[in-house]
């Protein structure tokens, strides 16, 4: 008992010097990845933002002044409760520092709510809510890196020059399907778009001949298709059977967002089609570097999320190793006061509402001709600038910023 | 199977076995609540708060259907509509805790008065179908109006203070909170399976015809069962709205009905505390295997193949059919 309670006494002493030395929390340097790993959004976020956020922490060596980092990875399969006890637990009991990821919204409020309390921070890369720089926003402890729904509904405004300004679409007939229609219809008229026709496909429609049709005689500049996964396909696919780009019409593919789906659509169906996105491999050396490294980890190509998760890992441990802390304030303030460039964006900057600004794109998916390896799929239409395309401070969204 | 299930399990009323069978329930209750309070030394406490959340829940579901026979495939719009409520109570209207609970529950119960009102007519296949494109409803609702935040869900619940003095975000105080909860609801639905009207009700499901003839009005209690069930899920959900400060669409999706459904055959179908035991299989299953790497949805689909395979009556049920023969 005695010497059990002095080699206790002599451990606290121990770890209370290696505390004095430095400021990192616990000897340790936790990063959670809080993810679906089972369900919808394990494509584009799950795994390959696991192994993403490892590749930042590998970056640094594994270590920073010699404090070990430790990535882990947790699957909340879209049920926020489970996110709440699974980040609750590695808050608590494993001292995980950040938790970073959050696909699925819900979670993401929820997470955000328990790391205010406990004082700890949370990098948001696949969760899309502008609210989380909006009425949730908490600037002290969550930064929001890739993209949200203010950012994709300017940015598809912003492409209406480049697209067209009649439109028609070919829209999902389910609730989000539905959502999304209206979103993209409030963001392009305020650039002078009109809307000549719309047709609602069923969810899991294989023969998309009389909507294309009706979309081609509709005469529109632009035929948006507003769906995902297999009716993405089956409709892109029609559309290029009767011709519609050939004939002078312009593809809005909404639901087409990442490498890996284009990849499973073909080239010789989706070529031509335009889309928007935040990140392109051949913006910098680094981008595309990363890329290879990703695929050959993977054998994918990463989506916009995952490089994501990467690149918001990566300035928050290099903001750790500056100031030689896991406070959530000190960090968070040097990351602000560090701009962004590495594989994700050339010129990124952290706003005080927690909002990472940077340069999104409309790109177009090139043709078979013109790509040159297996994940040379999309050329660039038009670079947008971040402060045109994401929510300016001055409509001072952010409550909590207000207060200040 | 079921019904099997059910005469081993149901409480000893022969005369000279009475005082017994009720020796051994306290001797139970005296267990439970031993290990109830001794828990969050030992596991950590947001994890046993969610177990009691959704074991009350299982424990309404197995009102319904083991006592009553009736098979709800909608349970989960009374658990998160409770929830919806007891949080914009607590978040929006301000009211302690307390007071939200009632809330939710009180809006639950509401919701099944409704819902009964519908469906209790039909048996079987027809009512759980019902009770399903009910509880449909309730989702689309929750998808569609403003104070349910649709997919991004209604967080940041203040979950107040007990009484006004202990507060609520340290978790040793939400955990004996959510326990006495839970005690009350289960003590509640216990006395209720084991009282004149629980025994009308095992009348009406095992001879409904014969029920009739005897002069009960058979649709007034089969309706008073599925408020008294709607009623304590909502409980359920209230309170697991206010412990998470979170609820959303998945505690209203037909998915979480479909998981109460799970937790209560896999503990025991009909049995005291097999709801209980199912609710934390299912729950540490979703809990600590999602950090674990490995493929959560395929383990518990596993286990419940197995379940039905080799062990019918469930955990508890079949433990209790072994003591039952010795």
């Amino acid at each position: 008992m005695r010497v059990s309670g002095f080699a206790a006494s002599a451990l606290a002493l121990m770890l209370a010097s290696t505390c004095a030395q430095a400021q990192i929390a616990n000897g340790s340097i936790k990063i959670g990845v809080l993810t679906d790993l089972s369900g919808g959004y394990e494509q584009n976020s799950g795994n390959g933002s696991v192994e993403a956020a490892k590749m930042a922490a590998e970056d640094f060596g594994g270590k920073i002044n010699g404090i070990p980092i430790t990535v882990l990875a947790g699957d909340h399969q879209n049920k926020p409760d489970v996110g709440v006890s699974l980040a609750n637990r590695w808050f608590d009991i494993d001292k995980v520092d950040v938790i970073t990821d959050l696909v699925n919204s819900a979670v993401g409020f929820a997470v955000l709510d328990i790391a205010k309390s406990k004082n700890r921070m949370v990098l948001l890369t696949s969760a899309g809510s502008a609210d989380f720089t909006g009425k949730a926003c908490d600037p002290d402890h969550s930064v929001h890196w890739v993209y949200d729904t203010y950012q994709i509904g300017r940015t598809i405004g912003q492409a209406v020059p480049q697209l067209g300004k009649s439109w028609f679409f070919i829209t999902a007939d389910y609730a989000f399907g539905l959502g999304l229609e209206q979103a993209v219809i409030a963001s392009i008229k305020p650039f002078g778009a009109t809307v000549v026709g719309s047709v609602k496909a069923p969810l899991g429609t294989t023969d998309f001949s009389s909507f294309v049709l009706q979309a081609q005689a509709s005469k529109a500049e632009v035929v948006a298709l507003n769906n995902g996964g297999d009716d993405g396909i089956n409709s892109v696919k029609a559309a290029r059977e009767f011709g519609l780009i050939a004939g002078g019409q312009k593809i809005a593919a909404l639901g087409l967002d990442s490498l890996p789906a284009i990849k499973s659509t073909s080239l010789e169906v989706a070529q031509g089609s335009m889309f928007t996105t935040t990140w392109t491999p051949d913006i910098n050396p680094e981008a595309a570097a990363f890329m290879k490294r990703f695929i050959e980890r993977r054998k994918t190509a990463p989506s916009t999320f995952q490089v994501g998760t990467y690149s918001a890992v990566l300035n928050y441990l290099k903001a750790v190793q500056a100031t030689n802390s896991t406070d959530p304030k000190t960090v968070i303030a040097k990351m602000r006061a560090t701009p962004v460039k590495d594989a994700f964006t050339n010129a990124g900057v952290l706003r005080e509402d927690g909002r990472m600004v940077h340069d999104v794109f409309l790109v177009q998916v090139k043709t078979p001709a013109e790509s040159k390896g297996e994940w040379d799929l999309i050329k660039v239409v038009r670079q947008m600038k971040g402060e045109d395309v994401f929510r300016p401070l001055s409509d001072n969204a952010c409550p909590a910023l207000a207060k200040k | 199977m079921s019904q099997e299930t059910l005469q081993a399990t149901s409480p000893v009323t022969a005369p000279g076995l009475k005082s017994a069978g009720r020796d051994l329930t306290l001797v139970w209750y005296g267990l439970g609540i031993a290990a109830l309070l001794a828990a969050p030394f030992f596991f950590y406490p947001i994890f046993l708060v969610k177990v009691l959340c959704f074991a009350l829940f299982a424990c309404a579901f197995n009102l319904l259907l083991g006592s009553c026979g009736l098979l709800s495939f909608g349970h989960a719009a009374f658990f998160g509509a409770a929830g919806y409520v007891a949080g914009h109570a607590a978040k929006e209207w301000g009211l302690p805790f307390e007071a939200a609970l009632v809330c939710g529950t009180a809006a639950a119960a509401a919701v099944g008065l409704l819902f009964g009102y519908v469906s209790v007519r039909r048996q079987g296949l027809q009512f759980a179908m019902i009770t399903l494109a009910l509880a449909q409803l309730v989702y689309f609702l929750a998808l569609q109006l403003p104070f349910t935040h649709a997919e991004d869900g209604l967080s940041a619940i203040p979950r107040g203070k007990v009484l006004g003095t202990f507060d609520l975000d340290n978790i040793f105080v939400l955990y004996y909170a959510t326990a006495v909860v839970f005690l009350i609801g289960f003590v509640a639905m216990h006395r209720m399976t084991n009282s004149t009207f629980g025994q009308l009700l095992k009348a009406i499901r095992d001879n409904e015809p014969r029920a009739i003839s005897l002069g009960y009005e058979v649709h007034r209690y089969k309706l008073m069962a599925f408020v008294l069930s709607a009623t304590m899920a909502g409980l359920a959900g209230s309170t697991k709205a206010i412990a998470f400060k979170i609820v959303a669409l998945t505690d209203v999706h037909w998915s979480t009905s479909g998981s109460v459904i799970l937790m209560t055959l896999l503990g025991g179908l009909g049995t005291l505390f097999g709801p209980v035991v199912g609710a934390a299989v299912v729950v540490s299953m979703e809990d600590y295997l999602a950090d674990s790497g490995l493929p959560i949805n395929a383990v518990i689909g596993a286990i419940f193949i197995l379940c039905i395979l080799l062990f019918r009556r469930g955990i508890v049920g079949e433990i209790q059919h072994r003591f039952g023969k010795r």
